[in-house]
């Protein structure tokens, strides 16, 4: 086990802005975004794209992934990648629920941390707790 | 005038007036639901159908309507039950009341006979809405207080202690306006603003008064207690000062609190975009700064003025909504200290600056 990091939170309260402050340019900002509805200009569905991938560009050998992150803290467990990988990659039933992480940069998972978790069949109905595994790094 | 044509037109008028207050409360109970999903991209009401017509989900003003008459009328157990009945009804005749004093049009003649399109043409208008609007929240703390519930006590002390904070400010806004265009009277405002700027800007009490615009725009919304400002209901704490009301008596207080933004939607119309004035047009019709003119016809020219009016109130209900689906509510220490800490010196200080520019001019 290593050590775990504290974080003061605290201090990462960020100091706004004079413009920020007196609130007007970000009300009048946050009403120009909502109102963008009504003119169609924002439409209507969106992709939460929560996991980016890139393939081995090398020809000669199989391919396979070279990038493969998944955003928790963009993904809206909308269940539509799963459905859509034709190779059964991406999994929403692996009883991985803790999904904790101390910074936005945690939430992102990439391909050695998914690689990185036993199989199933070894590690049987135990979760997996990747907030545990990154305060151990 | 002769006294039976000016009952007719009074009774005219009045009828007018209430009629568009009510309908368009009722469509903004619609509008409510459908703007929230369009923001939100939904896709709202659209349930409710009459013979497979859905119309946008415009039946849902029955249906709402239907049930509200319908549902059961619970009576708590509280030794105040007069007053628990009065307490909605307080809260939208005063809203409806206000309506009495804005102005929609100028004049119009009928059978050689001008008639001035508005209710009534006191020359303390702006101190009757502001005589009314104190006495509607008479209408929630005897809610809360006759409702024999302390969650509803909360909300209407709440309710008191908000509006009297607001109150200040909201009057504080008009002081500049009333500097500016010397009057009380609402309609004699409204043509003060039919003047043009610099030659081309209208003289709307926008450009006059841009801070005790947005100053009244807060405080007016403050007033009518929704969201961002919405701490006497307080949804997801105390459910407010009707938490004991059912069926259309609390359908009454939702309902004052439309008639409510219609009427904020009405001031601020009024007092800073001009009221029933369209750019330019005059009472012969169109004089354009940049020297044509388009003569037209008298009633064409009212009748662009009454519509002008209506769309400007439209529209300001619509960013009212927008405001309300778009930002969070403030806790109660914030919206104090906004009131009496930001809102109230800066209103002053606009007063403050308006006096001695009006002065500086009029010397």
């Amino acid at each position: 086990m290593g050590t775990v990091r504290v974080i003061n939170v605290s201090e990462r309260r960020r100091v706004l802005t004079f413009w920020e402050k007196i609130y007007l340019p970000e009300i009048w900002r946050g009403l120009v975004l909502t109102a963008r509805h009504f003119s169609g200009m924002s439409n209507g569905m969106r992709f939460v794209s929560a996991i980016a991938a890139e393939e081995v560009d090398d020809p000669n050998i199989e391919k396979r992934p070279k990038v493969f992150d998944i955003d928790i803290g963009r993904c809206v467990f909308c269940g539509f990648c799963v459905e859509a990988c034709p190779e059964d990659a991406i999994r929403m039933d692996t009883g991985i629920t803790e999904i904790g992480a101390l910074s936005r940069e945690g939430m992102v998972l990439n391909i050695d941390t998914l690689l990185s978790l036993p199989p199933k069949s070894e590690r049987g109905d135990k979760p997996v707790d990747f907030l545990q595994q990154q305060l151990v790094q | 005038m002769s006294a039976g044509m000016e009952i007719g037109a009074a009774v005219g008028k009045t009828i007018f007036i209430v009629m568009f207050a009510l309908s368009l409360g009722g469509l903004l109970t619609w509008v409510e639901r459908k703007q929230s999903a369009v923001m939100q991209d939904r896709i709202g009401a659209n349930r409710a159908s009459i013979l497979g017509f859905r119309v946008w989900g415009l039946f849902h003003i029955i249906a709402d309507a239907v049930k509200m008459f319908t549902k059961e009328d619970f009576v708590p157990d509280t030794p105040h039950k007069f007053i628990h009945a009065l307490a909605p009804v307080l809260s939208i005749f005063f809203a409806l009341l206000s309506f009495a004093v804005i102005p929609f049009g100028s004049s119009i003649v009928i059978a050689g006979q001008s008639i001035g399109l508005q209710v009534a043409d006191v020359n303390v208008g702006i101190l009757f809405i502001f005589a009314m609007m104190s006495v509607a929240v008479y209408g929630v703390v005897l809610a809360g207080w006759s409702s024999n519930n302390n969650y509803s006590l909360l909300g209407g002390v709440r309710a008191t202690a908000q509006m009297i904070s607001y109150e200040i400010t909201f009057g504080l806004t008009l002081v500049g306006v009333v500097m500016i265009f010397q009057t009380l009277s609402l309609q004699e405002i409204v043509r003060a603003q039919g003047g043009v700027l610099f030659g081309f800007l209208p003289m709307w009490g926008v450009f006059l008064q841009p801070l005790g615009f947005l100053l009244f725009m807060t405080a007016a919304i403050a007033e009518t207690k929704r969201i961002p400002f919405d701490i006497p209901e307080g949804e997801s704490e105390i459910i407010g000062f009707f938490l004991e009301y059912s069926s259309m008596k609390f359908g009454m207080f939702m309902f004052a609190d439309f008639i409510e933004q219609i009427l904020v939607a009405s001031m601020v119309t009024t007092f800073f975009f001009g009221g029933w004035q369209v750019p330019y047009l005059g009472d012969g019709g169109f004089v354009f700064p940049w020297g044509s003119t388009w003569d037209m016809n008298t009633w064409l020219v009212e009748s662009l003025r009454v519509i002008s009016f209506v769309l400007k109130v439209s529209f300001f209900c619509w960013l009212q909504m927008l405001i309300r689906w778009t930002l969070p509510r403030f806790r109660f220490d914030q919206l104090m200290n906004l009131g009496w800490k930001i809102l109230l010196p800066l209103s002053l200080a606009n007063a403050l600056v308006t006096a001695i520019i009006v002065l500086w001019i009029g010397r």
